[in-house]
Order: structure tokens, then sequence, then C-alpha cells
């Protein structure tokens, strides 16, 4: 296998303590700070070749919300690390009771081409400041993002401990052969179950950041510019290849036909009259993704937008009306700048649309009515939710992000992401003395010795109400 | 194939109908369960000796004490537990409700072992229970009495719908595992781990893999030897070794090799008399496939101690091996029976190497009067738990996780942890439709005035704490009203 060597030379750096020190993994991340400051130029010259981001998105997202993640954790890594003191029991009051957070070993995290840098490098702080050695596997899609990535990450971070392999699928598959001990991936459900079956194979645990079709519902008790704004913001972010993007819009006629005006002047106020011409409106990836997505747009009709340029990889930020749940946009992620607008007659049948569908990422509800956005996320299940906002629950590094079901497993985020790479180990370290407390669970066994285990270990439940 | 299908979606139609998301609902079937493990007991002794010829008391302490506890302590913090959770907010997101919601992940499947047949059933119920899901309960065949018993009793005292039992062996399992679970716990050996871990690839469902390995125990020169080998003999012993946090084997070095065959020979007398084969105390191996198997381990080895068996009752003696060799079919395999074999080692420095050239065990154990030695050889190692100067105990701690890691496991259980484990934590994020002007900063087309007001709001720069809230809330106020004039 061409990677047995890379992983067994990552492990020899592991067994040898090198990844435990507080004050190495300090450095380490210190130094991918230096990196996010002294290679912004090249970050924002890579996305804007490899899928024209806007360099604000790119700053936002690869530079700014990196960095927040790094700062929370060389804030807190000293306390992250710390053993944790848990409640005893009676019979153990005199010992030491702790959960120990143990780093797994050697790592891979596996990052997809949409936000190349930011979804490599936020897990990369928790795999590090866990103590983990790690390999990085960048998406070959977003190719020049991976080439600045495998040639300068080097240059910054200890190559006995973190490496960086570069390739596409033949070259991911026999790196996945070797045995890990942890595997992070962000991508799609059909390869989430790929990764997930060879993890099996060697009792690899996994996080699964996929996907899916964030549904966004807007009640009819809204204020219809502000909510407008919010979602085309939301949609149209990176030309709509984000995970987190709300995907389609449930509402009812009315709102439907309240809402076009606003999202078309939104779009106009953000994107000017010829968004092809705005450097802050983004492009396709790929040509393959390019024509799967515009495919989509014979779904409903083409309320606004629906312009596209193959040589430029230009799809307009497109509003679909009247789509029906059987088109071609329903049918899988857009991870396009294509808002299609489902019409339902109220807010029991937009829930009773998103249950009967797989559970997505993210749920948007938008009204000024908080009973409505808190009973659509009381009958839903997502991986997380926004009310009257799209994308920014991410934001807040108190928040764990992840999915659930085919949206994915596991979560991370700031001391989510920590946790994430550890091992938390149960550790109860007890008296050599007092012995004869231990007698009454010794054989020969008898209903007397049984009686005093029962107190000893018994939780009595409390009473309901205490009368005086 | 359409019986598993029937039964897998009556439970999730039941779970879709909402009912376990009242927290009274699930206390309610807590308490049922409560009743059910006082009311047959005996029946649930009676099983437990049928199948590996425990002794009622004996029985009790392992399999129905723990439950019981588990079971009041769900009750009584589940209103804690599934409380949404308040965090930390940004100055973005000062005016806004940020929280983690628990919720149910639907169906979940729990798969049980042989050696602790209703505990290791019931223990993680709880846990599903408390969450609000649905739970398919699938008994080891192997324990048949217990496995009948859980069969019979669950639908008397809990949902029928919710809980269904299943019973079988690998075909039963196999034609289960390919149906779709929200979660999967399953306790029981590597190899099925990695089975059941492939079939939960195919609907992507999360696991906790309850597995084992080879438990190692150290003991240092320095310790009463008395001490440490009673607690041995106890942990390693019980349930005719039978047990997966077992000490597997232990590591001392030569010069105490043969006190510490004395003092657990001493403590095989106090336990079980002169006659173990009539002590009430001790149990069986559980079939003559896995009595073969052990009784394998002994050839070529040199028996200390014990060695006398009786295939015809599974019956094998307490037994202790002496200078073993770490190439020897003994220290391949968990060996998962009353075989004890001591491997001698120099120096607790080749102790922690041998531990961390083999696989990652659910358990480790170090005895030592030294203090600093204990801390150095857990921070060393790695294993699912430890007790240091003690065997099994961590387990019954149930505020820690109890787990494994590498080839002994992956994911956690106990206590809270159990709850956790059955629940998704959703995040949420409700804002207000007004302050629309604080928006505007990210809204394209961007400025450099844009993108400054950005990176303040968001770099964690300064530490709130020193700042305080009232300060915070006048610069949010402050940026709010900037924002309104400037854009």
């Amino acid at each position: 296998n061409p990677y047995a060597g890379l992983v067994s030379h990552l492990r020899a750096s592991w067994l040898s303590g090198k990844t435990r020190p507080m004050e190495y993994r300090m450095a380490q991340l210190e130094a991918l700070g230096r990196f996010l400051d002294e290679k912004k130029q090249e970050i924002l010259e890579a996305t804007d070749l490899d899928m024209g981001k806007p360099s604000f998105e790119a700053y936002f997202s690869e530079i700014l919300l990196c960095k927040n993640e790094l700062n929370v954790t060389l804030n807190n890594l000293c306390h992250w690390m710390k053993d944790e003191h848990v409640d005893k029991n009676l019979v153990m009051q005199l010992d030491s009771a702790f959960i120990r957070k143990d780093p797994y070993g050697v790592v891979l995290i596996i990052a997809p081409w949409n936000y190349p840098i930011h979804l490599f490098l936020v897990p990369l702080i928790g795999a590090i400041a866990a103590g983990n050695c790690v390999i990085i596997k960048p998406s070959e899609i977003s190719k020049n993002t991976e080439r600045l990535v495998a040639e300068t990450l080097s240059c910054y971070l200890d190559s006995d401990c973190f490496a960086v392999v570069t390739g596409g699928v033949p070259e991911t598959t026999r790196l996945l052969e070797n045995k890990f001990d942890y595997i992070f991936f962000t991508g799609i459900p059909p390869v989430g179950r790929i990764v997930m079956t060879a993890a099996a194979k060697h009792l690899t645990p996994v996080t699964l950041e996929l996907g899916g079709k964030n549904p966004c519902y807007v009640s009819d008790t809204c204020d219809v510019p502000s909510v407008a704004r919010r979602v085309v913001w939301g949609r149209f972010f990176n030309a709509g290849q984000t995970c987190i993007a709300p995907d389609y819009l449930l509402c009812s006629l009315e709102m439907q036909e309240k809402l076009m005006p606003a999202l078309r002047e939104a779009i106009t106020e953000f994107f000017g009259p010829n968004p092809q011409e705005s450097p802050d409106f983004g492009r396709i990836v790929g040509d393959k993704q390019f024509q799967r997505v515009r495919k989509l747009l014979c779904s409903g009709r083409v309320a606004i937008g629906g312009q596209t340029d193959e040589a430029e990889r230009y799809i307009a930020p497109t509003i679909l009306a009247d789509v029906q749940p059987s088109d071609p946009a329903m049918q899988e992620e857009i991870f396009g700048p294509i808002l299609p607008i489902v019409v339902v007659a109220n807010m029991d049948e937009a829930i009773d649309f998103i249950n009967a569908r797989p559970r997505p990422l993210a749920v948007y509800a938008f009204s000024c009515d908080s009973k409505v956005v808190n009973q659509v996320l009381e009958r839903t299940s997502s991986g997380g939710f926004c009310g009257n906002d799209t994308l920014m629950h991410v934001t807040l590094t108190s928040l764990p992000f992840g999915g659930i079901g085919n949206s994915g497993l596991g979560k991370y985020h700031g001391k989510f992401t920590f946790d994430t790479f550890s091992h938390h180990r149960g550790c109860l370290h007890r008296n050599m003395g007092l012995e004869a407390l231990n007698a009454p669970r010794y054989p020969p066994y008898t209903q007397q010795k049984l009686g005093l285990l029962t107190a000893a270990f018994e939780v009595k439940r409390k009473g309901t109400c205490t009368l005086l | 194939m359409e019986r598993m299908q029937k039964v897998v979606g009556r439970a999730r139609a039941a779970f879709n109908s909402g009912r376990t998301r009242s927290l009274e609902f699930r206390i309610q079937q807590l308490k049922a369960m409560e009743r059910m493990v006082q009311e047959k007991e005996k029946e649930i002794l009676a099983a437990l000796h049928a199948d590996l010829h425990k002794g009622g008391p004996n029985a009790y302490s392992h399999e129905i004490l723990g439950l019981l506890a588990e079971l009041a302590t769900a009750m009584e913090k589940l209103p804690s537990w599934a409380a949404p959770r308040p965090v930390k907010k940004n100055l973005m997101t000062m005016r806004d409700e940020a929280y983690v919601n628990y919720e149910p992940l639907g169906v979940v499947l729990i798969i049980g072992a042989w050696n602790y047949p209703f505990v290791l059933v019931m223990q993680p119920l709880i846990g599903a229970i408390a969450a609000g899901n649905a739970a398919v309960v699938k008994p080891s065949e192997v324990s048949e009495n217990t496995a009948k018993l859980v069969a019979d009793l669950l639908p008397q005292y809990l949902d029928r719908e919710l809980y269904p039992v299943i019973t079988g062996g690998v075909s039963e399992t196999t034609e289960l595992l390919t149906q779709r679970f929200d979660h999967i716990l399953y306790t029981g050996n590597t190899a099925v781990g990695k089975i059941v871990m492939a079939a939960a690839a195919k609907h992507l469902t999360p696991v906790t893999l309850e597995l084992g390995g080879k438990s190692p125990c150290y003991i240092d020169k320095n310790c009463d030897l008395a001490i440490a080998c009673r607690r041995i003999a106890w942990g390693k012993y019980m349930n005719c070794g039978q047990t997966c946090i077992a000490p597997d084997y232990i590591l001392c070095d030569p010069s105490i090799q043969s006190q510490v065959v004395e003092n657990i020979k001493a403590t095989l007398q106090e336990f079980y008399g002169k006659d173990v084969k009539s002590s009430p105390d001790y149990e069986r191996i559980v079939n003559k496939r896995h009595f073969k198997r052990v009784m394998g381990l002994l050839e070529g080895q040199k028996i200390a101690y014990g060695g006398e068996s009786d295939e015809a009752s599974c019956f094998l003696a307490p037994t202790i091996l002496t200078d073993v060799s770490p190439d020897s079919k003994v220290m391949e395999e968990e060996i998962f029976g009353p075989v004890l074999p001591i491997v001698t080692v120099k120096s607790v420095e080749e102790a922690i190497e041998f531990i961390n050239r083999r696989e990652k065990p659910l358990a480790l154990y170090v005895f030592s009067n030294n203090k600093k030695l204990i801390k150095r050889v857990i921070s060393e190692t790695s294993s699912g738990g430890v007790t240091g100067n003690d065997v099994i105990m961590h387990f019954f701690l149930a505020t820690l996780p109890f787990g494994g890691v590498g080839n002994s496991g992956m994911g956690a259980y106990h206590g809270q942890h159990s709850f956790e484990t059955f629940s998704h934590r959703r995040s949420c994020l409700i804002k207000d439709l007004k302050m629309e002007s604080t928006n505007k900063m990210r809204y394209p087309p961007i400025s450099q005035k844009k993108v400054d007001w950005t990176k303040f709001v968001l770099l964690k720069r300064f530490n709130r704490g020193r700042i305080g809230l009232a300060v915070l809330t006048l610069l949010g106020v402050v940026a709010a009203v900037m924002v309104k004039v400037s854009f």
C-alpha cells in the first residue's frame, strides 16, 4: 500500500509521545495561525481560481471563522486537557475518579472542495489540540487550493506528525485501506457510506459531515424584506455551494407572490442588475458540477434569473416558482445558486413535507410569531436549526455542528472538535487501604453481604414532594 | 425478513406517533421496568442460574443491584438531562436564543451478550428509553433462558410496540441488521463488531460498540500483595472469568511471581472453600464450545494452580499459569475464562511497552503504593477505562463513561452517558426579524468598512469574562446604532 509507510511513520511519532505536551500542541496551533495570516492572499487567490469565490466570502469563511476556532482553542486548551473529575458514589468517596482525555493516535481528515481551507483546518485544529498525528486529504476538485495546501502546510507544521496527501478517488481508496484511529469526513452521503464501511474493517470511529436538502419554511406572518435578504444571502453565498444553504423554500401561494419582488430586490441590492459582473458572486467549481446544476433549472418556472454562461461556469441567482415535489430540483441536494419554491397550504403541511424526507443538516423557519418557529423546531428533526435567519448557527463555536441520519453522524466546532478527537477514558484510582470496606463483595456470597452492598450502592429515588 | 420489517416498522410508527416525547411517558416506562425487575426477581435469578450457574446473591449484585441504581438515577435526573442547554453567545448573537436541544434519535437497536445477559440489554435500554427512543432488543441466544425471559417479560410491563424483543441467532441478527436503525449499541466480540459496523455503514447509522480484548494487570513490586491479589482474584474469577473487563493477564517482576501465586491461592480458598466445584458461588463456562476453547489455551502451559476440569458440567477450576510466553496461544486472544497467565517483566517501562505493542484493551489495571507510578502507567498507555489499585470497579461509577477504544470498541454509556449516546444534540439559534441593520454588514456589495465591522464582532480577541456583560451590551448597542447610521 503506497501510504503504509507514511501511516506507520506518523504512528511511530505518536507512540514516541511527541504530541502529548500541551506546549507542543499550542506551538503547532500557533503555526496554523501564522499559515492563515501569511498565506491569506494565496488562499483568497486559490479559492477565486477554484470557484470564483468572492474575496469577502473567502476571507469570512476561510480565514475569519478559522481564526475564531483557533483562538477559542488556544484560549481554552489548558482547561480542556485537564482531567474531568466526576461525582462519586458512597463507596468511592476516598478514591479519585476522573475522565482522562486521551488522543486517539493517527487520524485522517478528508475535506471537500466548497470551503476547502475551512473544512480541513477546523477539524485539524481539534485533532492537533487533542494530541493526535494527522493525515490531511484535501479535495482534488478545488485543485488550486489543494496545491497550495500540499506545498505550504508542511512549512508550518511538524512533518513528523502531520502530512498532506493529494489525489482523487483511487488514491483515497488506497489511503482508506490503512488503519486509522479516527476518520473525519466531510462530503456527500454515498461517499460517507464508503468511508464508514472502510472504517468498519479496522473498527475506526468516524465523524461524517454530510448533507441533504435543507428546507426553509416561511410563514404568512413575517417581515418580507428581511426574510428575502436573509434567504438570498444564505442561498447564494458561494454560489449556493454550501452544505447548510437553504435548499428549498416552503410557503403559501400568497407568500410566494409577496416574496418574489422582495427576492428580486434583494438580489439586485446584493449583486447589481447583472450579477455576472458582480465581484461578490461566485461560480460553480467545475464543468461536471455545472452540467448537473444546470439540468435542475427545468423545474417549475424560472421567476428570477435562469441565465447561464458555460465558459465561466456562471449560473445566475435563480428563483424557481411553483416547483413540484417530483421536479428535478427536488430530487437531490441542489448545491448551486437556485432556490425552488414549493407551495404548501399551511405550516402543518410544511412540517409533514419536511418529515416525509431524509433528515437534513439544517432546518430554517421564518416567522414573526415565535410559536410558529418553535412548532417547526419541535416537530421536525435535523442536524441544526436556525429561526429567522440562515447559516448563522454555525458561526457560534459554542454550538455543536453536525448532522443526523443521512446528513451525518458526530459533531464539531469549538470544544466539540477537541472532544471528537479525544478518547474519554473513565479512570478510577482507588485506595489500597480500607480493604474491610470491600469485604461484602467477596465470596462466599451471603444474604447479609448482599444487604451491605445494597446499602452501599443503592441509589434511592428522592420523593417528589418533601413533607415538613 | 418480513417479520423483522414489520416489527421495526411498528416501532418506527409508534415512535413517529410522538408519544415518547413527553418525559412523563418515559419515566412511566422506566418505572414499569423497575417494577418488572422487583416483581420478577426470582424468575430473573433462576434464568441466570440456568444459563451461567450463578448463585442468587451473586446474580443479584451483578445484574440487578446496578440496574436498580441506574433506573433510580435516570428517573431522578431525566428532567435535568433532557433540558435544553443554553450556550455562550458572541457579540453578533447577543440578542438571540442559542441552545442545544436534546432530541431522540428514533428507533435504536440493542444487541446483548451472553455473559451478563440481563444487565447488558437492560442497562442500554434504560438510556434508550430515557432519551425518548423506540428500541428493538436482541438478547444473546447463547444465554437462552435469559433471552426467553426477556422476551416474555418486556411486553408484560413496557409498551409493546415501542420496545419489541427479537430472539434468535446469527441468521436472525444478520436479517435484523439489514433494517434501518438510528443507532445500534452492540456488546460482544471484535469480529462481530466489525460486521455490525459494516451493516450500520449502509444506513449511515451511528454505533456504540462495547467489545473486548486482553485487559492487562500490572503489579508493582511496591504494593500490598495480599490485598492486590485478593482484589484481582475477585475480578478475574467472577462469572468464571467471563467478564469483558476481567483482568485478563498479569504483568509483574519475576521476583514476586510466586508470592502472587500463593496469595491468589489463599484467596481462592477463602472465596470458594476447599472443593471449589461444590461452591454455590463459582459459576460454569457457558457452553461446550467455549469450554473447549479455554481448555485449548492451557496446552503446553505451566499450571501453577488449578487446571481441574469436567467437560460434562463445563467446569474449569480457577487456574493460574506462570512464566507464560508472550507468543503463546493464551496470550493471543481474550481468555474469557478462569485462566490467569502471569507474564514476567523486569520494569514498569517494559510493562508499558508490552501493553502498547498490543491492541488497546477495554480496561487497564495497575497496582502500586506509588501514586506517581500509577499516574505514569495511565498517561503512557491507552485503554477504554482504568482502575488503579483494584479491578472492575470503574464499571460501577455511573458518572464515568464506560466504553472501549480501538479494537475494544467505540462510544460509551452508563448514567448520563447513556442518555447522551441515545440522543441527538441539535443546535438551535433563534433570532428575530428585527435589527436587520446589524445584518447589513454581511450582505454584498462588500466594502472594506464591512470587512472591518465583521472582524470586530467575530474575532474573539478580548477576554469576555473581564469585560463584563454590561460593557458588552453597551458595545452592542453602539455597534448597532453606528451600523444603522453608516449603512
